[in-house]
């Protein structure tokens, strides 16, 4: 009998799954999980929470997720908190044999995944099987390292393989592009990644390093924001999209009703948060839904670093605009008359592309906020940050700086780079080409 | 024995058995402790009369009254007695009996407004009678009869003949009133109790207790042995205006055998006049006699209906009777537009119908506990009315109040029942979760999602309900898969709210909401098949040739237009019928959560009720096609009978460009038609094309 549909969460490398961290942290509080699985609070009608969570034979919940590392650190600290020690299925977790990691070598992470793929598939596979409906799997990395970016990408293929009809989101960290990275050969990983990104998931969400830690300096007074900084961010745009779904919404009630790309692969989607304030500050302003919607939609508020770089003609595609607190259905119908001129659509669009919603709250939770937001805007103003990891990219391949680290890994060829890198100038060319009046007709 | 005293018997009778007949009929009458009057003298042994002053009275009663136990007479007394009668009836058919005294005239005089002779005997055992009296009434009017005289000595013989009729002409209407009412008890006689009309019974016992204290009054008069003719008139005042009361009561029913409804309202009314005319009503026991019997009926008729919610069956006549359907518990009120009914109006007949509607809710009273009577007496008892009889006004005044009273009282039990434990409340969350809720939600994405292998229909109802729904409530919820429909079966009291109709319209509502759903997944499924997509090509009788001759990659490229429309067009129609099944959504759950408030809030039964009948018009309303509406839901049948025939035609490959681009533009002329209404309606903020217009944004025509 089919039921409510499930999400299944693959978190691969370094990155994801410090994202795992904060985002499950986030999960167990909002449906009242304690850190051994059991509940603490008295079932919900509107709680879903067999989205996530499955249920063991002892009825204590335990996350759907599958933990992937080429190397151990991260993954062994988690499984050592006494957050998470308990609440796990360490079946779900795999860690390279010999834990070295892929030295921020995207080939080098692809490669090993491919000797290891079907012993992670195998999990991903069993984890599905036991779901009466997957509706889709969300999958965190980063696409500037080894482990995300490389195994990530072979996973991605492998995952849309498996899974051609289910939904993939993917949460996508990007190097920071525009200060020194220690990863030198980012621009490279990155290409490698995106051509995976383009052709397999549904939807990127994409979280730009830069953004991120700009955003947290500039709201967590601080000036070297942290990890647990960004990380907190991101895990509360995982959990505010995932909302609808989780907490039974008419609107959105499954990620498969998330219609975000309407011109695929052109799928790459930006986010935006509002309000965004240090926790240990004390919070004084007053949330509206006025004030978070004009937030939401300033190219500034965006976690990708293109407010700088906004073209005339850049387009919104499609947006869901996710509300959340103690909302009257007429505030949200103002809002939505009011952001209406501000909304740019390509010409032949009939419809405004964006959806505004009142997100359900976690009933187990007292909200922070009184009203607070969050935009998952897929944009054409994201293309320029591709331009310039192109471009970068561009750069050091045309002096083949540090690309012997690339050749030396078996398997690997650089046509794979440069078949990369052409696909993502397709995609930088739709961007062009979407915002003119003919593109539905062009060629005809 | 004076020799100057008329004598005579003119009934044979058995004593006993006439005497055990009188007492028998004069229970009921008297007070439970025996304390009733007790000085009548009318029994059979009782002979004392100005017609036989002689013998010597033997006894004046049997016994004592209080002890009602008949006492069997002494042989010798009854052989004494019934010499005595012989010996008088021989001396009343000799001549003298024709002589005329004072003290005879004053007799015959009593004798013309008593009962005709053989009227009423069960109740009546010694008339004390002549069979030819002085005065008969004929068609020709009265009559004197001319055997009688006075003696040549007297003063009066020479006026003898206008002397007499003279004193009878007084007389002559209440003999005439008396003999009316007497052939109505007769009337009312010939049929079966059962067949009477209450009030008619009411009337006719009243009537017969009043003959019977009438014609033991002029027995008592004769025992005065009167001597003057003018004073006995005078004495039979009272008697005469009492018989012209109870004539008048009962008006048209003397010679009726049928009555309609409208002559018992007749009837009531000319009661209620009675104890409403005050100058008589107040220095008469005959009148407070009727009136305690006809309260007492009364309220009977309505102990039975407050606590039984019916009329009872033997009451054919009433204002109120029951639905002829056998299990049929609506109580039905006549036309009481067509009486002109002192006692009933519109006010008061709604108020006894809605209390009567409360206890049938609530539950009836198995066993009668006099309800009304007990509400009505202890109203009357703090009224404390110092006067026995009750003005009509004070009567009106005081039933009005007693069913409001109880009216107000079955509410407030019926409301308590209502919010006991939230019971209503559950019901109507769950009943809102099933129409639109979580449980209508997990019910369409388990039975139209894609990939669904529902086959039994009531399993995924009942599956989808599981946790969703209070457990009190669960098993009354069942879906008729036929039908696609949901069914409740609701307790006597919810089900008297919560009406077949109102279920019928929340289907409805259900069916849209599934409806739209079923659509909405089918688009999201078409948006999410990246196979279909990837493998959609133009049908070959689409493409034209030659262009494919002269164009490279012509016919790839307008296998690439169309997949790219064809996505496009699927994400626009989902957003369009996204945003039509929000807006229907939004209103049905804005209808069901402000009847909730209402029903939480309501502090008096109406309230609750106003809030279901509203909620049961808006949503009415929404389901309608009529008018405007009936545009919206033909725009929302295109827009699903277009989504289902793009996914045939898309698994069929028989899609084209020239269908996706007729789809599209009549898509924009549905929903341009659809806003420029919202302009003709003044920009109403309200209304649902308001809100279209702000979820859709401002409408690209294209070109």
């Amino acid at each position: 009998m089919s039921g409510t549909g499930a999400l299944m969460t693959v978190h691969v490398g370094q990155c994801g799954n410090q994202l795992a961290q904060a985002f499950w942290k986030s999960m167990v509080d909002e449906h009242g999980i304690n850190e051994r699985g059991q509940t603490t609070h008295e079932d919900d009608m509107n709680d879903k929470k067999d989205l996530l969570f499955y249920q063991a034979d002892d009825d204590h919940y335990v996350p759907r997720a599958v933990l992937v590392d080429l190397e151990p650190r991260v993954i062994n600290g988690m499984m050592q908190s006494p957050n998470f020690s308990n609440l796990f299925n360490t079946d779900n977790i795999f860690m390279s044999d010999h834990g070295g990691g892929a030295g921020n070598n995207w080939a080098s992470g692809y490669c090993q995944g491919q000797e290891v793929q079907e012993k992670i598939m195998d999990i991903i596979i069993r984890e599905a099987e036991n779901t009466n409906n997957l509706d889709g799997i969300l999958f965190t990395h980063s696409v500037s390292g080894g482990t995300g970016s490389g195994t990530g990408s072979l996973l991605l293929e492998r995952l849309r393989e498996a899974f051609p009809k289910k939904v993939i989101q993917t949460y996508s960290v990007f190097a920071n592009s525009d200060t020194s990275t220690d990863v030198v050969v980012h621009p490279y990983n990155w290409v490698l990644s995106m051509q995976r990104l383009i052709e397999n998931p549904d939807h990127v969400v994409v979280l730009d390093n830069a953004a991120l830690h700009r955003l947290a300096a500039g709201k967590f007074k601080t000036d070297t924001p942290t990890f647990d900084h960004i990380n907190s961010l991101v895990a509360r745009i995982m959990s505010t999209s995932t909302a609808p779904y989780r907490f039974n919404s008419a609107m959105c009630p499954s990620i498969r009703y998330l219609d975000l790309a309407p011109f695929p692969p052109m799928h790459f989607i930006q986010s935006a948060i509002s309000p965004v304030v240090d926790p240990n500050e004390n919070f004084t302003r007053k949330t509206s839904v006025a004030d978070v919607t004009r937030f939401l939609l300033k190219p500034t508020s965006m976690m990708v670093s293109t407010a700088s770089r906004v073209r005339p003609n850049d387009c919104m595609l499609s947006a869901y605009m996710f509300l959340q607190g103690q909302i009257e259905a007429h505030t949200i119908m103002t809002a939505e008359q009011n952001v209406d001129f501000a909304i740019r659509r390509p010409p032949f669009y009939m419809l405004k592309p964006l959806r505004m919603m009142h997100a359900p709250l976690s009933p187990y939770v007292r909200p922070q906020y009184k009203v607070s937001g969050l935009l998952l805007n897929n944009s054409t103003s994201v293309a320029p940050l591709f331009e310039s990891l192109l471009s970068k990219y561009d750069k050091l391949r045309s002096k083949r700086a540090f690309i012997d680290k690339f050749e030396k890994i078996d398997n690997f060829s650089l046509d794979m780079m440069d078949d990369a890198m052409h696909i993502v100038q397709d995609l930088l060319d739709e961007y062009k080409a979407v915002v003119q009046k003919d593109y539905l007709t062009r060629g005809l | 024995m004076n020799e100057d005293d008329d004598v005579g018997i003119s009934v044979e009778f058995d004593q006993c058995t006439q005497e055990t007949m009188f007492y028998n009929s004069c229970l009921e009458d008297r007070d439970e402790g025996g304390s009733g009057d007790i000085s009548r003298a009318d029994s059979a042994v009782c002979l004392t009369t100005p017609r036989d002053p002689f013998p010597a009275v033997l006894q004046k009663f049997n016994s004592s009254r209080k002890n009602h136990q008949i006492k069997k007479f002494h042989d010798s007394n009854v052989k004494r007695c019934q010499e005595y009668r012989k010996s008088m009836e021989h001396q009343r058919n000799g001549t003298d009996s024709y002589l005329l005294t004072q003290q005879r005239l004053a007799v015959h005089l009593i004798d013309f407004i008593d009962l005709p002779v053989k009227k009423n005997t069960q109740r009546r055992i010694c008339t004390d009678r002549v069979s030819m009296p002085l005065y008969r009434l004929t068609s020709g009017g009265l009559e004197v009869n001319s055997d009688y005289y006075f003696p040549m000595e007297s003063p009066y013989a020479n006026i003898q003949k206008s002397y007499l009729r003279t004193l009878a002409d007084h007389l002559t209407r209440t003999h005439r009133k008396l003999n009316e009412i007497c052939e109505f008890v007769e009337r009312c006689e010939e049929h079966s109790q059962l067949m009477l009309p209450t009030l008619i019974t009411v009337l006719c016992d009243w009537v017969k207790q009043f003959l019977r204290d009438h014609a033991c009054h002029l027995d008592e008069l004769r025992a005065e042995r009167l001597e003057d003719p003018l004073q006995t008139l005078a004495r039979l005042n009272k008697n005469m205006e009492e018989v012209e009361i109870v004539r008048a009561v009962i008006g048209d029913d003397v010679g009726r055998h049928i009555w309609l409804w409208e002559d018992i309202e007749n009837s009531w009314n000319r009661v209620f006049l009675l104890t409403q005319m005050d100058a008589i009503a107040k220095k008469r026991d005959v009148v407070k006699l009727l009136q305690n019997k006809w309260i007492r009926a009364l309220l009977s008729i309505m102990d039975h209906i407050f606590e039984i919610g019916r009329v009872p069956a033997a009451i054919d006549y009433f204002v109120l009777h029951n639905d002829v359907k056998p299990d049929a518990q609506i109580l039905l009120c006549r036309d009481i537009k067509e009486v002109q009914s002192l006692l009933w109006d519109e006010e008061l007949i709604e108020i006894i119908l809605e209390a009567v509607k409360c206890r049938i809710r609530v539950g009836l009273i198995e066993f009668p506990v006099k309800t009304f009577t007990n509400a009505f007496d202890s109203l009357r008892a703090a009224a404390k009315f110092t006067e026995d009889l009750l003005p009509f006004d004070e009567f009106r005044s005081l039933f009005f109040d007693t069913c409001l009273l109880l009216q107000d009282q079955f509410a407030q039990e019926l409301l308590n029942e209502l919010h006991r434990n939230n019971r209503f409340v559950n019901l109507w969350v769950d009943l809102e979760n099933v129409v639109i809720g979580s449980i209508s939600q997990q019910y369409a994405t388990t039975v139209f999602r894609s990939d669904s292998n529902v086959t039994n229909f009531a399993d995924a109802f009942w599956l989808a309900s599981r946790g969703r729904m209070s457990k009190e409530n669960m098993n009354i919820f069942s879906w008729i898969s036929t039908k696609s429909e949901f069914t409740c079966k609701l307790e006597h009291m919810l089900a008297s709210f919560i009406r077949p109709e109102v279920i019928d319209v929340m289907n409805q509502c259900m069916k849209f909401a599934h409806s739209a759903y079923r659509t909405r997944e089918l688009l999201v499924t078409m948006a999410n098949d990246k196979e279909l997509l990837s493998r959609m090509k133009c049908p070959q009788s689409t493409i034209d040739v030659s262009l494919a001759h002269h164009k490279t990659n012509a016919i790839e490229k307008m296998n690439r237009a169309l997949r790219t429309k064809l996505r496009f067009f699927v994400f626009t129609l989902e957003q369009v019928v996204s945003h039509f099944r929000e807006l229907f959504s939004d209103k049905v759950r804005y209808v069901f959560r402000t009847a909730r408030d209402q029903i939480v809030n309501a502090t008096s039964l109406k309230q609750v009720e106003n809030a279901i009948t509203d909620g049961h018009k808006k949503l009415s309303d929404l389901v309608v096609r009529i008018g405007i509406r009936r545009l919206v839901h033909e725009n929302m049948d295109m827009f699903m009978t277009m989504t289902d025939e793009i996914r045939l035609r898309s698994v069929s490959n028989t899609l084209d460009l020239d269908y996706l681009d007729r789809c599209e533009t009549s898509v924009r002329i549905t929903l341009q038609k659809l806003l420029s209404l919202h302009e003709a309606w003044g920009n109403d903020k309200d209304s649902i094309f308001f809100h279209l217009s702000v979820r859709i944004g401002k409408l690209n025509m294209g070109t």
